[in-house]
């Protein structure tokens, strides 16, 4: 996993969205010196940070091979989303619920790029421990 | 299958995961491979040196009629240097006119550690008794005495199945998400998870996904509000508590009796005395622990706890009304609106849970009072989930829970805390369909 030959840029800035807000976004697929794409992945989930395991919930996937559309260097891809109503982000002390956008190109060999790009959902305020 | 890799070689806490996990997948299926390996040599082994033999001596070998020359009780080691036995009896008979002197006994011909008990067996066999047996019409050399299945042969099938079942359910999975990244995993893992609910939840989960269904706390009716809450269960019932106890002061009193043993024959064994006598301690706070749980239990009368609505949402109010019951006089009663988060992580080969309290608000604190039976402690008040606050939310190994807590100081008995869930869903915003 190294850095991602894509740029991923949000149709809104700051990166702030109501539950089940539209959620658009694109990026061009730029050249890697360890070849031509096989493959991309293009992801919209969240994850959990925190003191607790991992986990890992995708909204929306979506792969894109040479077979099902263009992987030419510079082609633009667009996507237009509708985001959940939950689990809306949340900077908690313990527990962290983190969105993103995830474009993950594959090069072949098993070599693969990602790049995030990350959002709100929703305005929950940073929790803080409730002093004892 | 997801956990159990992601347990031994994915990433677990700390940094963020992006990484497809390439090496992970080939260790698990290596790892499975193994198994798999151990599991089809065990099967084959016993299938080559005993299920086959027998079952082949049962159902192909032809009988004859033998005369025993001679019986021994033959001995080796086995690999553990321990000395083993098994019957032998030389036996002369005849197939199509060739004559054939073998040892022999049974078909799979195994030792066992029990030298008496083949000693018992060849002392059924004289010299020059004549005896039916069977031949194998393959290579006639190979004869039997008595026929039959073991019984322990067929309960050892049990053996490799776990690692047959382990190591080909790994290498499937293996199989299955070999060159698939994290999302796509989590996006089959989604699938195979989603679990048939009943409509209302069902509903529920598609609109506000991750928020807990509230149908079980509707299912009550109040007296005085419109929903009666359930009382969350908070660790381990009395009769769990007391089964635990028994089991462990069970086991604790064979050490106990082996170690007085030691004692009474003058030889004893200390560290086994101290191992005792730890054990004893615990089931000794096993017993209180069970002793408190049944005074809080029985001695301390219901708590009713109900609310004018559900769900409740950020900046919201709602009408709480508490009855207190039972003859007691306390010292403290609180009634708590709390949220906490709570990550259950894994810590070597345990599962820990943390939780952490991120809100409170008091809505009663009463200081000494007197409950009686004609008169319970009533208390209406309006509870109000803070604007802008997180929802109530359910992972896999993260949560974030609403709670009313009940808690009370009773003089001379254990203090009593009783905990009812309360499923908050986020705002209708601009966004949020309706």
């Amino acid at each position: 996993m190294s850095a991602a030959p894509v740029n991923i840029q949000l149709d809104k800035s700051p990166a702030q969205f109501e539950p089940g807000e539209l959620l658009s976004f694109e990026f061009r697929l730029a050249p890697t010196p360890a070849g031509e794409p096989t493959a991309l992945e293009v992801s919209i989930l969240w994850y959990t940070e925190g003191k607790g395991d991992e986990e890992i919930s995708v909204h929306f996937f979506d792969r894109v091979t040479s077979d099902t559309g263009s992987l030419r260097v510079g082609q633009v891809h667009r996507y237009s989303v509708a985001l959940p109503n939950t689990p809306l982000s949340y900077d908690g002390v313990i527990v962290k619920i983190r969105w993103c956008v995830r474009v993950r190109v594959f090069v072949g060999r098993g070599r693969d790029f990602v790049t995030e790009e990350h959002f709100r959902l929703g305005e929950v305020p940073a929790a803080k421990p409730v002093a004892s | 299958m997801d956990r159990l890799v992601k347990r031994f070689f994915g990433k677990k806490r700390g940094d963020h995961n992006m990484r497809s996990d390439r090496v992970g997948g080939a260790w698990w299926a290596v790892f499975s491979a193994l198994f798999l390996g151990a599991g089809c040599l065990m099967l084959a082994n016993l299938l080559q040196n005993v299920l086959i033999p027998e079952w082949r001596a049962n159902n192909q070998f032809r009988p004859a009629t033998c005369r025993v020359i001679e019986t021994r009780v033959q001995e080796k080691l086995d690999e553990e240097g321990r000395t083993v036995f098994r019957p032998d009896v030389r036996v002369r008979y005849q197939v199509e006119g060739a004559s054939y002197d073998r040892w022999t006994y049974d078909a799979t011909r195994m030792f066992t550690s029990n030298r008496e008990q083949n000693l018992a067996i060849v002392a059924r066999f004289k010299p020059d008794d004549e005896l039916p047996c069977w031949y194998d019409p393959i290579d006639p050399e190979q004869v039997v005495l008595i026929r039959g299945y073991s019984w322990y042969a067929w309960l050892f099938l049990i053996l490799p199945v776990p690692f047959i079942a382990i190591g080909g359910g790994g290498l499937v999975y293996a199989w299955l998400n070999w060159g698939k990244s994290e999302e796509q995993r989590s996006v089959l893992a989604q699938r195979v998870a989603r679990q048939p609910l009943d409509r209302e939840s069902t509903a529920m989960r598609q609109q506000f996904p991750y928020v807990p269904s509230y149908v079980d706390l509707m299912n009550s009716t109040g007296t005085q509000l419109a929903y009666r809450l359930p009382n969350e269960p908070v660790g381990w019932s009395v009769l769990g508590l007391s089964m635990a106890s028994l089991i462990w002061l069970g086991v604790t009193s064979t050490f106990v009796t082996m170690a007085v043993g030691g004692f009474r024959r003058g030889e004893p064994d200390w560290f086994l005395t101290l191992f005792a006598t730890l054990s004893l301690g615990g089931g000794v706070a096993l017993i209180v622990a069970t002793v408190r749980r049944f005074m809080v239990t029985t001695g301390i009368g219901p708590t009713l706890v109900e609310i004018d609505r559900h769900p409740l949402h950020p900046g919201e109010s709602c009408a709480l009304y508490l009855n207190q019951s039972g003859r007691l006089h306390v010292n403290q009663l609180r009634v708590l609106l709390v949220c906490e988060e709570e990550a259950h992580f894994q810590q070597g080969t345990n599962l820990r849970i943390e939780t952490l309290r991120v809100h409170e608000t008091v809505l009663l604190e009463r200081g000494q009072c007197e409950i009686t039976s004609d008169t319970p402690l009533e208390h209406r008040a309006t509870l109000t989930i803070p604007a802008g606050a997180m929802h109530s939310f359910e992972g896999e190994h993260n949560k974030v829970n609403w709670r009313l807590i009940v808690e009370g100081d009773v003089p001379h008995w254990p203090n009593f805390r009783r905990t009812y869930s309360l499923i908050v869903q986020p705002v209708a915003g601009a966004g949020v369909p309706t």
